[in-house]
């Protein structure tokens, strides 16, 4: 534990990962429409800031996580591949339930996401759940 | 001569986390089935109140942006 918190290889990519996630999240729940060109959709709920908020802090600490049990040579295989799962199935269902036919549309995947539509706060708990589960195998275990 | 025995890298366990996501997407579909209402809300606007009403359609820009529009009973149409 120690050993992280005194990592730079832990906390420049987490920095980095936080900046990047945040403005990020912060475009698609519309907070910055006054600078760039935003999604169609309604104000964000408390619950989807939350979600983001949460959603961003185990991203950012599986990024910091990852890149630290890189320079350490025992990152678990298919780590990489589950954050990205999990990162993208976050950034999906961030996406308002209606709006998701939209911009979904413009890409051609009008229907295929439009399904899911009644699945966000699933999809949502089972993004967390894939980051918990990331976050807990790449912690350093005391040996 | 004995050598050190490698450690097996640990993967992770996709096919637990498949068979979970299996199993929390069928469940609550049946949470859902049985709950018309949801099914519905996933669909329509989640505001409650219809946010375009009567002349100032235009000056909401969400109004304007034609959001919610048909998914709201009571809003205006993107149109309008």
């Amino acid at each position: 534990m120690k050993r992280i918190i005194r990592s730079a290889r832990f906390w420049i990519p987490f920095l980095i990962a936080t900046i990047v996630v945040t403005t990020f999240f912060a475009w698609e729940l519309d907070f910055l429409k006054s600078f760039l060109p935003s999604l169609p959709r309604i104000a964000p709920t408390t619950e989807e800031i939350l979600f983001s908020a949460l959603l961003g802090f185990l991203l950012s600490l599986t990024t910091g996580l990852l890149f630290w049990n890189i320079k350490e040579g025992s990152c678990p295989i298919g780590i990489k591949r589950a954050t990205g799962f999990a990162g993208a199935l976050g950034a999906i269902t961030l996406i308002c339930p209606v709006c998701v036919i939209f911009p979904a549309s413009l890409l051609g995947l009008g229907i295929a996401l439009g399904v899911i539509a009644p699945f966000l706060p699933v999809l949502r708990v089972i993004a967390i759940v894939v980051l918990g589960i990331t976050v807990w195998m790449l912690w350093p275990r005391l040996e | 001569m004995q050598t050190t025995p490698t450690p097996t890298p640990k993967k992770f366990p996709w096919l637990i986390v498949s068979l979970g996501i299996v199993v929390a997407l069928v469940g609550y579909s049946f949470v859902i089935k049985g709950q018309p209402s949801a099914v519905a809300n996933g669909y329509s606007c989640p505001v409650q109140q219809p946010i375009c009403k009567g002349g100032d359609c235009m000056k909401n820009h969400l109004c304007a942006a034609g959001t919610c529009s048909k998914e709201c009973p009571g809003n205006c149409q993107h149109s309008a």
